[in-house]
């Protein structure tokens, strides 16, 4: 929605380039290559207030380090008198652009902004706009799904069901979204996996078989893989293009894609739909594994120093798996997808991958509450998402 | 002890290191391949006893979730079933049944470990006793972590440690049909407290006794 507004206005503000005609927009101010992995200072001038804020946050989020004039690489000069104006130079007051925004509100409208400055500087679309799903706990046994902008403003509760929930996770189209729920029915809460359309709200039920029925993850073919445990164990499964659960209560057409006595969790898949990455056991010790969409044997992917990973999330990119080592306590790791060196990029758990594969969003265990925070892959640059009212963790980045 | 686990795996994980992770296919204990949708079983097997109106135990409706966060509407979804001899169906408790907490003690389990531990097993066996004694009682077991795990790690956890009480009902001469598991990760602690001693406790099992509200009922001796 947001985005429908800020397309919208951006095509009908004046984009005007300092000296016109000087340079093609952003032409020579590219940050790439190696550079791309350190923080790129920049000066945020002439910005008060909520917007300076969001600027800062947003920039430093998607690799850049705000910091004075005098230490800045680039320049970002602007202010906000009503909408947002905003114009982006080197040191050298080389010009990228200069830019009006309009349509949604003044936050809205700085996300713009950053997204220009990340797209002239890196010729990558940045994420400021995106948004992100979490699950909240507001009491002992009351949780729900959430919606907010990908900082954490504008939080919208997608349940209302007074119940537990778990992992709730994005469609590839992100017309849909897959949790766990835990909603009482026949006398007992037996898990539930369910599918919601963002759009008209209405909700499926896509397995409630006896025991744990978790993990649903939409493959970009719509094959559902989910984590059940009707046949003794938790293993994954996976339920064909267009398979309905009420059509079939005994699941005589899922497809088994694991037999274990392990606890199988996390069910990830590759962008292409090929792969069907998830956590299990083998001869006691903790691994990340994939097997092939039309099913095989399961392949380790193999995360060397580091231990007992879960929670793996595949990069939209499909280069990268990031997912959560516990040793002691968690870090957020990431690893090349056919395994190898694992890289520890920051102390949390529960990584989703934005949608640039270079962010991702993760949950961090305060004293009291569980709060989202946010780590530039290759900068290792954290942000904190600012604490909600309850407990925020499982964050499904977005678009 | 924690740091006892800690070095062994770092052991295994060098060793793992050297000889890379060797996933056997035709090591029943370990990893297997799985046959393809193609083929497999389409019979409807007859009408099915799971859905439909005129059912005693209608499991009730489920309710709309919020699109975009606008308000709930409620639309009607009927899911579940009573057909408790279906080990698919999950377990359908009567509406004239209550529910009993407590009345069995509760299981525990190591760091990590969805084993049961031997001193457990009297325990266990109490409950199967009432069971068989009582056959009209039904029985959820719950399974329970401490927080050391991650979210969706510790779902699964938990319900292997439901699902390994329960397999240990059947062997003492309880009907699965009568049993159900539950987990519930690490979401409901007995305690919060930053201790040893509370996550021993939060690692567990707990049974719940469904059973008819009238009726004298014979609990075990402890």
């Amino acid at each position: 929605m947001v985005w429908c507004l800020l397309a919208v206005g951006l095509l009908g503000l004046s984009t005007n380039q300092l000296h016109a005609g000087s340079a093609p927009r952003g032409g020579n101010l590219q940050v790439v290559g190696e550079a791309r992995n350190k923080l790129i200072p920049i000066a945020l001038e002439g910005f008060v207030g909520e917007v300076a804020g969001v600027l800062k946050f947003d920039l430093e989020v998607m690799g850049c380090k705000v910091v004075p004039l005098a230490d800045a690489a680039f320049v970002v000069r602007g202010k906000a008198d009503g909408s947002v104006v905003g114009a982006l130079t080197d040191k050298a007051g080389n010009p990228g652009f200069n830019r009006r925004y309009s349509g949604g509100n003044l936050r809205d409208q700085a996300h713009a902004l950053s997204n220009d400055v990340i797209q002239a500087l890196t010729g990558v679309p940045g994420i400021a706009s995106t948004r992100v799903l979490f699950k909240m706990k507001a009491g002992p046994r009351a949780e729900e799904v959430f919606l907010s902008d990908y900082d954490g403003h504008k939080p919208v509760a997608l349940t209302n069901d007074k119940t537990l929930v778990s992992a709730p996770r994005w469609s590839p189209d992100h017309s849909k979204v897959f949790y766990t729920t835990w909603l009482k029915r026949g006398g007992i809460e037996n898990t539930t996996v369910i599918q919601q359309n963002m759009k008209t709200g209405e909700r499926e039920v896509m397995a409630r078989y006896r025991g744990l029925n978790t993990g649903g993850a939409l493959s970009p073919q719509g094959f559902l893989a989910m984590i059940l445990s009707r046949g003794g164990s938790p293993d994954v499964y996976v339920a064909p293009p267009g398979w309905k659960f009420m059509e079939d209560l005994k699941g005589q057409n899922l497809r088994r894609m694991c037999v274990t006595r392990e606890e199988e969790n996390g069910v990830t898949w590759s962008p292409d739909g090929q792969w069907l990455c998830f956590a299990t056991r083998a001869n006691g010790k903790r691994m990340l594994v994939k097997v092939a969409a039309q099913g095989g044997n399961m392949i380790r992917i193999p995360t060397s120093g580091v231990l007992n990973p879960s929670e793996p999330n595949w990069s939209p990119d499909g280069k990268s798996i990031a997912f959560t080592a516990a040793m002691g306590g968690f870090n957020v790791c990431v690893v090349p997808a056919q395994g190898g060196a694992a890289m520890v990029v920051a102390a949390g758990e529960a990584p989703t991958w934005a949608p640039n594969s270079r962010n991702l969003i993760f949950t961090r265990r305060g004293v009291n509450k569980r709060q989202l925070a946010i780590v530039d892959v290759p900068t290792k640059q954290v942000k904190i998402i600012p604490a909600f009212v309850g407990s925020a963790s499982q964050p499904a980045w977005g678009n | 002890m924690r740091g006892e686990l800690y070095i062994k795996a770092v052991a295994c994980a060098a060793l793992l290191g050297i000889v890379g992770m060797g996933c056997k296919s035709n090591d029943n204990a370990g990893l297997t391949s799985i046959p393809s949708f193609a083929g497999s079983g389409n019979n409807s097997g007859g009408g099915n006893p799971n859905i439909g109106p005129g059912n005693g135990n209608d499991t009730g409706g489920l309710p709309r979730g919020n699109p975009n966060g606008n308000g709930p509407k409620t639309t009607g979804t009927n899911v579940g079933g009573t057909d408790n001899g279906d080990p698919n169906t999950p377990l359908t408790i009567p509406e004239n049944f209550q529910e009993q907490r407590d009345i069995f003690e509760r299981v525990h389990f190591d760091y990590d470990s969805s084993e049961l531990r031997p001193g457990d097993q009297d325990l266990v066996a109490q409950v199967a006793q009432h069971l068989i004694q009582n056959p009209q009682h039904m029985l959820l077991v719950e399974g329970h972590c401490d927080e050391r795990g991650t979210e969706e790690y510790n779902l699964s956890l938990g319900e292997r440690r439901a699902l390994t009480v329960a397999e240990e009902l059947v062997r003492l001469g309880v009907s699965a049909d009568r049993l159900g598991t539950q987990s519930l990760g690490e979401k409901v602690p007995l305690s919060e407290a930053d201790s040893k001693a509370a996550r021993a406790q939060n690692r567990r099992g707990e049974f719940v006794l469904f059973m008819p509200m009238t009726g004298v009922v014979e609990l075990p001796q402890k």
